[in-house]
């Protein structure tokens, strides 16, 4: 018995096969570098169908898309069904949190080995993390408003009972982290995909235009324009293919690659159900009706653009970014047309049953149109539903917009505003900005011209890539463009004549001509009526189960306004 | 010499045991009870055993013919249940301990032997709800569900060595006890808390060399299926126009490819499900050297192509007595389960076969494949969808050395390694399916082919040392028990795949491409160390006492939680020994028995729960093209961890009347699980998972109740055995928490664990008017679905109680809407011997059960699925404004009849035919096979199953489920036994 009771100790003494702990570890470079790794980890953030949450945001909850289902938290959101007990909020919260959380573990530790690494690899190190920090912060308080803030490593949970902080003192933390990083990372990326100075300097300009402060988003965004690091892609289309991949145009992505990961299924989720897609994810027809006439006019101003041809002679982006009826796509002429029972080739022989057309199958595009940007054609055409391509977080357009958007709020119109908004309108119509004849290029000194056409710009420029939704938030339109019926596309477009109206803040109105469109009343579609509460969507609500933790604890945590 | 053995009615014995005394000269009664033997000399002593009945042993002479007469053992005194760590005498057990003879087990036609539990014993919840080959297994529970973060599966033991109930031959089992309370389990202290099993196999007895062959084969048939419309039907009620119906009926003949009529459940349950099941075994020896050895060829397959279980099993125990005070049993036992299905998930074969609607095509008249939905063609994906392999290779080793050195006093040592390897392989193929007709464009489904490997390897190390020790001082009888025991687990994994196989044959990994390898490994081990103690007493056999402890310590705890003590009492006291009692003396048994003990809980899914662990991978980024390795801690380490403790208290009368024709039992007991071990929430900010803590209560409170009745009617005997059990369960506390939801279920305090959760209905919308006026719902709704209530959830005055409803309907207009745990359990197990004939029919059921299901499983047309026949009749219509379900219209997940509600929550009780059987022994045979024994036999498993739910839907299945089910199926089977 002695002698077993000797060797109970070595028998019950184990540790694990297989995992450090955050007793040794942050030791050498390699190591900090395995922890950096995982903080720039959270910014793969996928959502249904392996889809970027973004693109959830973007067509769940604004007025450019819908999603039939699969998109927890954001449909819900659209449809006005949400609840502070809905799922996906607590996990967007909880990974945002996650993410952080990995940052201040890296930053509080990284002195440990700070007798093994080089002083300046170490800082590069450092502010990679304060920057992938900020980022996780900024969409926090812009979803969320007021949230619980910390720079320091929680090990117990008794001490991580952290009141809401104001939305203004978090952006203040935020922004002063950005500032400080971007006088700390290299100029530009060491290795594709890493952070560097233009990425804090471009965030700091979002955070600063979102919370209203114009000077400190101008400055900025002039960093980073006038450090001449960043060009635009000379083609939009291009930008979101595998080709587009490593544009200098591209600050900071969301990586795919055959073998990590899983891979979004965007050709599925939006793609072609005659290529074998589902269609799940579309854009709206008030996202279509949003794209400039080539005249620059909205089309309810523009005398060119006529309804019976409701897709010529408008803003490239708009074929750039969606498939139209009676466009090519594959090998094939999409429409979407109900009555469209067959689905012909490109050179008009017929193909086959139609399977965008909703007689045929009823989940077939909702609206009649389709999202190109991201949809792989290569992708469809080989019957594979992933994509490798990169989705990108944060690019050069928008450093330019929000270099603009600042300057025109502060009234400070000048040449290098006008210069800023047509790079990126040139841009689209694959012309030089000095070519003013070649595309509707800005000229007015009008602020609230202005204002209103910043609106469309960034409407159409970032459509589907989940900038939307804090847009109609700042701007405080949501309440106006969110509670709709969605419609759908042009029936009878040979007799169509009317033309919507489209007001100062970019929404577009179809009172009094609604049965001109497509008006798809299929229940499975819930997200088609959209709810919206005013004031109280403004925020998400803080989960419920955050609220319920807190006070099993003995301590509290405020609800958003507004009840739930 | 010849010689006949009958019973006290003068009957003739079959299957009695005869030998003579110090020799392996044996032999076994024949159908009328005769025996022939060829005995050495007029010296010799004839021993005759019998199950139930008194051992007799008879002086030869010069007799040649002879008749022995069998007592019953009436009190069954000498009745010896298996118990932890040794055995007892019936009769003197305090704690709740049910037994069940191998007998029981080896009449059903089951490869699994969990399946064989189901209405066997009161207070084990035995429930099969899938038939597909090699995970049929029954779930069992042992007296309600008390944990919530660990398992709730019991401790299952194989000759005293933690093991698995399924992974042996259920031929070899000879006898299984079931340990209920905390009394009879507390010696197994920190892994008994959901109860233990024992399995004891089958050993060599003293007697001749006897080979036996056993045999069965038979076919099986879904016991239940959903019937659908056909297609003309399918698009009547989808409100297709006449004119498209007409068309599509002319044409549906001459062109099959445009305008089919598919009948999905036809093609996917294509197979006639053969099963077959071969064992031959030698048993036999000597006072000194007992010997079995036993092996088994097992062959299920199903009705769907591509599911098979196959299972090679041996097994060798020996007994060797080396002389008076040492003896050696030396046992080995290896297996190889060989598992095959198809690739695809039960998901995209059942469900969508459940799904997809009869104007689609599953296999063209070329013989390609149709698309199905949207490429998920079942049919294909089980014939043509490559297929998952897993092969379980097993061996346990199990010596043990018994020192007698004084009467009384028995040391032992058992020693028991035990191997598994587990090897996986996964082979996703790629099939080719007609996207459309007319045009012959193609998809492959899926996008690329994969193959995955994965390699497991267990090691478990055991080692136990027993002292007993029992005495008699005049009325007084002691006995002792001291134990170590040591437990050590080892585990690997490895796994490898790849992707793209240009040549899809080449199963390989090497035959895959190279850009998209992926590899994975991990290892992990755990320790248990234990002291433990039993003191039996008794005075007279009338009171009876007995006291376990035992003392664990775990490597899964920090070293300051790592020990804890688990004590038991139990008392009992045996009326029918006292002199006040004798004028009832048509009681032979009347035992009240109490007990009270502390069990343990360390099965928590983490090995190292207390530290903070650093993830390697898992957490990565990708930089240029490269994938950078990331590391990241994921979940809060909780250093308090500790055991879940549960406290069982069990009040029990036993009865024996009639000389002991009928026995009863009745127990009630209250079983409390304390320090349940909850993630529970923790502040976001933390930015990790929440550790498990412990914390939350949960109570079981029920009655078992069992009563049997063994008789004879002239030449027809016969037995009848009912049991009866019903638990209640109830959470007492969360730590803090009102609820945890999980999708359609919730825990909450004051109701039972994983209650249904949902929109409680007020029946239809009848008018658009109603739709208008009502709260707003979900979806556009029409006239015909479901209406739901708008519950008081916020509060309208400030007095933090909700009052008011808040004129929407959203998530938190959900209660509870039904519980399904399994209430009011019995079964009836009826036994008739008549001549050589004998039959035996399992009645078992289920008094009180909710289910809720939902998708395809219930929902008709949704998500584009088709309609079963029951819906067009019991649908919602103008006219039928009170129909069961709500109108036929399609749907899908997001709208009122596409959420959980009580429309969609049914009564689940049941009886069920569990097992018929029916068999011959033949009488004469051994002259012309020279065998000893030959029996035929019959036997149905899953014959029928009376209840309430809509044709087509099984009791069975379990709660929420969507449609992914392998259905329960019938097994009709024939076999024989032969004894040489």
């Amino acid at each position: 018995m002695f002698f077993l009771t000797s060797c109970n100790a070595d028998l019950l003494d184990l540790e694990s096969l297989t995992e450090p702990t955050d007793a040794n570890f942050f030791s050498n470079e390699e190591e900090l570098d395995l922890a950096l790794n995982g903080v720039y980890n959270s910014l793969v953030w996928p959502s249904g169908w392996g889809l970027p949450l973004q693109v959830g945001m973007d067509n769940g909850a604004t007025d450019i898309g819908l999603v039939r289902s699969g998109f927890a938290g954001f449909d819900e959101l659209g449809a006005g069904s949400h609840s502070a007990n809905s799922g996906g909020f607590r996990d967007v919260y909880s990974h945002l949190y996650t993410g952080i959380a990995r940052a201040n573990n890296l930053i509080n530790n990284i002195d440990r080995a700070a007798n093994v690494v080089p002083a300046d690899r170490l800082n590069q190190i450092k502010y990679e993390a304060v920057v992938l920090r900020a980022y996780y912060y900024h969409y926090l308080v812009f979803l969320f408003g007021d949230v619980p803030y910390t720079e320091e490593i929680i090990s117990n949970p008794s001490n991580a009972l952290l009141p809401r902080v104001n939305k203004e003192e978090v952006i203040d933390k935020i922004l002063a982290d950005l500032q400080e990083a971007a006088e700390n990372l290299p100029l530009a990326a060491t290795e594709k995909n890493r952070i560097f100075r233009d990425v804090a300097l471009t965030l700091h300009s979002r955070v600063a235009l979102y919370a209203g402060r114009y000077r400190e988003a101008a400055t900025s965004s002039k960093a980073v324009i006038d450090g001449g690091n960043l060009t635009l892609h000379p083609d939009y289309e291009e930008l979101f293919t595998p080709q587009g991949e490593g544009s200098s145009e591209t600050m900071l992505v969301m990586p795919y690659l055959d073998g990590f990961s899983d891979l979004p299924q965007f050709s599925a989720a939006q793609g072609s159900r005659n290529y074998g897609g589902f269609s799940v994810v579309v854009p709206t027809q008030s996202m279509i009706d949003s794209y400039e006439a080539i005249d620059g006019l909205p089309i309810d101003e523009s005398t060119i653009y006529d309804p019976k041809k409701p897709f010529e002679n408008r803003d490239p982006r708009l074929k750039s970014s969606i498939i139209t009826p009676q466009s090519q796509w594959g090998g094939i002429i999409f429409e979407s047309h109900p009555d469209s029972l067959e689905v012909r080739n490109v050179d008009g022989s017929v193909r086959g049953r139609n399977n965008d057309s909703r007689r045929v199958i009823w989940p077939a595009a909702f609206c009649g149109y389709l999202w190109k940007k991201y949809t792989n054609v290569e992708s469809q055409l080989i019957r594979r539903n992933w994509s490798e391509t990169d989705f990108i977080l944060m690019r050069y357009s928008e450093a330019l917009l929000n270099y603009a958007e600042a300057k025109i709020e502060l009234n400070e119109v000048d040449a290098s505003v006008h210069e800023a908004l047509n790079k990126v309108r040139a841009r689209a119509y694959g012309v030089p900005v000095g070519d003013t004849g070649s595309f509707p290029a800005v000229t007015s000194m009008d602020q609230a011209f202005l204002r209103t056409l910043i609106k469309r710009e960034r409407k159409v420029e970032f459509a589907n890539e989940g900038l939307r939704l804090f847009d109609i938030r700042r701007w405080n339109i949501a309440h106006k463009v969110m509670p709709v019926i969605l419609y759908g596309r042009i029936l009878d477009v040979k007799n169509a004549q009317f033309v919507p109206s489209i007001d100062e803040d970019g929404f577009v109105s179809y009172a009094g001509i609604e049965s001109q469109y497509d008006r798809n009343t299929d229940a499975r579609f819930p997200n088609a009526i959209r709810i919206f509460a005013n004031p109280r969507d403004y925020l998400l609500p803080i989960p419920q189960s955050e609220i319920d933790t807190y006070r099993a604890n003995g301590a509290e945590i405020t609800q958003n306004p507004g009840g739930y | 010499m010849r010689g006949r053995v009958l019973d006290e009615k003068q009957l003739p014995l079959p299957g009695a045991n005869i030998l003579v005394k110090g020799t392996t000269i044996g032999t076994v009664t024949d159908i009328d009870g005769e025996f022939s033997i060829n005995v050495p000399n007029s010296s010799s002593l004839l021993v005759i055993s019998f199950l139930g009945y008194l051992k007799q042993e008879v002086m030869i002479g010069t007799q040649s013919t002879i008749e022995v007469t069998l007592r019953t053992d009436l009190s069954d005194l000498s009745e010896v249940v298996v118990v932890g760590y040794g055995d007892q005498r019936k009769i003197n057990m305090t704690g709740s301990v049910e037994t069940i003879d191998g007998a029981a087990i080896a009449r059903q036609p089951v490869f699994q032997a969990s399946q064989a539990l189901v209405g066997m014993t009161p207070g084990l919840t035995a429930i099969q709800s899938s038939s597909q080959p090699g995970a049929d297994n029954a779930t069992l529970r042992i007296r309600g569900t008390g944990s919530l973060g660990a398992s709730n599966d019991p401790l299952v033991l194989v000759d005293g060595i933690q093991g698995d109930i399924d992974n042996i031959d259920p031929a070899d089992i000879e006898s299984i006890s079931v340990l209920k309370d905390a009394a009879a389990a507390a010696i197994y202290g920190s892994r008994g808390s959901n109860g233990v099993i024992l399995v004891t196999t089958k050993r060599g007895k003293e007697g001749a060399m006897r080979v036996s062959y056993n045999t069965y084969a038979g076919w099986q048939e879904p016991q239940t299926l959903p019937s659908y419309l056909g297609a003309i039907d399918f698009l009547r009620v989808t409100n297709t126009d006449a004119a498209t119906i007409t068309n599509y009926q002319q044409n549906m003949a001459s062109n099959p490819d445009l305008f089919p009529d598919t009948d999905w459940m036809n093609l996917l349950f294509s197979e006639n499900g053969f099963q077959q099941y071969h064992n031959l075994s030698v048993s036999g020896g000597t006072e000194n050297i007992k010997l079995l050895g036993s092996i088994s060829y097992t062959d299920q397959g199903a009705n769907v192509v591509n599911y098979n279980f196959k299972r090679y099993n041996g097994r060798f125990n020996s007994d060797i007595k080396i002389n008076e005070k040492f003896s050696v049993a030396f046992d080995l036992n290896f297996s190889q389960e060989l598992t095959t299905e198809p690739n695809s998930s039960l998901g995209a074969i059942f469900l969508d076969a459940y799904r997809i609607d009869p104007t689609q095509v599953a296999v063209h008249s070329d013989g390609s494949w149709g698309d199905g939905w949207s490429g998920q063609n079942p049919i294909a994906a089980a014939n043509d969808g490559g297929l998952n392999s897993n092969q379980n290779n097993y061996f346990r080793g199990l010596m043990r050395i018994n020192y007698s050195p004084i009467k009384d006093l028995n040391i032992s040592l058992t020693y028991s390694p035990e191997y598994r390897d587990i090897f996986d392989r996964n082979f996703n193929k790629m099939y080719t399916t007609i996207l459309d007709w007319d045009s012959k464009s193609t998809r492959n489904v899926p996008d690329r082919n994969s193959l995955s490997n994965a390699n497991t390897r267990l090691f478990e190390n055991n080692l136990i040392g027993l002292i007993t020790y029992s005495k008699t001082f005049k009325d007084h009888q002691f006995s002792l028990l001291g134990g170590y025991e040591m437990i050590k687990n080892n585990r690997a994994q490895f796994g490898a795949s790849r992707t793209d196989f240009i040549i899809d044959r080449l199963e390989q990994l090497d035959a895959g491409a190279e850009t998209n390898m992926r590899n994975n490994g991990s290892a992990t081990h755990s320790s248990l160390v234990s002291y433990f103690s039993r003191l039996n007493y008794s005075y007279k056999d009338k009171y009876l006492f007995e006291a376990n402890i035992r003392r664990d310590a775990s490597s899964r705890f920090a070293p300051e939680n790592r020990v804890s003590v688990f004590p038991s009492f139990s008392a009992g006291w045996r009326l029918t020994e006292e002199d006040f009692f004798r004028p009832l003396d048509f009681f032979t048994e009347f035992k009240l028995r109490a007990s009270w003990g502390r069990l343990g809980n360390q099965q928590i899914g983490n090995d190292f729960p207390y530290t903070s662990n650093i993830l390697l991978g898992n957490n990565n980024f990708i930089f240029g093209d490269r994938i950078g390795t990331g590391a990241a801690q994921n979940v809060l380490a909780n250093r308090g961890i500790r055991w879940e403790t549960t406290e069982t208290a069990n009040f029990a009368l036993d009865a024996g009347l009639i000389n002991n024709k009928l026995t009863f039992t009745f127990e009630y007991y209250i079983r409390t699980t304390k320090d349940i071990l909850l993630a529970l929430p923790i502040p976001r900010v933390v930015g990790l998972s929440a550790p498990l803590q412990n914390a939350g209560t949960v109570e079981n409170r029920g009655i078992d109740l069992s009563l049997n009745w063994r008789d004879a009617i002239g030449e027809l005997k016969y037995s009848v055995n009912f049991n009866f059990s019903d638990v209640k369960n109830r959470v007492m506390d969360l730590g803090g928490l009102s609820q945890i939801i999980g999708g359609n279920a919730i825990t909450t305090v004051g109701s039972p664990i994983g209650s249904i959760f949902g929109y409680q209905s007020m029946g239809f919308f009848q008018n658009q008017a109603e739709i208008n006026e009502a709260p707003r719902q979900f979806g556009a709704l029409i006239p015909g679905n479901i209406r739901f209530v708008d519950q008081s959830n916020i509060d309208s005055n400030g007095d933090g109680i909700v009052d008011s409803p808040d004129g929407r309907i959203n998530p938190d207009d959900r209660v509870i809407i039904g519980d399904p745990f399994p209430r009011l359990s019995y079964a009836l197990n009826l036994n008739l011997e008549y001549k050589g004939f004998d039959f035996s029919i399992l009645f078992q059921g289920v008094g009180k059960r909710d289910m809720f299901l939902q998708g395809d499983a219930i929902w008709p047309l949704f998500n584009a699925g088709k309609v079963q026949e029951w819906h067009v009749r019991d649908a919602w219509t103008p006219e039928r404004s009170d129909a069961r379900i709500p109108v036929l219209a399609p749907t899908s997940f997001g709208s009122n009849d596409a959420r959980a509600s009580d429309v969609w929550v049914f009564d689940a009780s049941y009886l069920a035919i569990r097992n018929l059987s029916f068999g011959y022994n033949f009488p004469t045979f051994k002259h012309k096979l020279k065998a000893q024994n030959l029996r035929v036999f019959t036997s149905i498993q899953n014959l029928a199953n009376f209840n309430n739910l809509p044709e087509g839907t099984n009791p069975l299945t379990p709660n929420g489920s969507g449609g992914a089910i392998f259905p329960i199926a019938r097994a009709y089977t024939f076999g024989a036994s032969l004894t040489f």
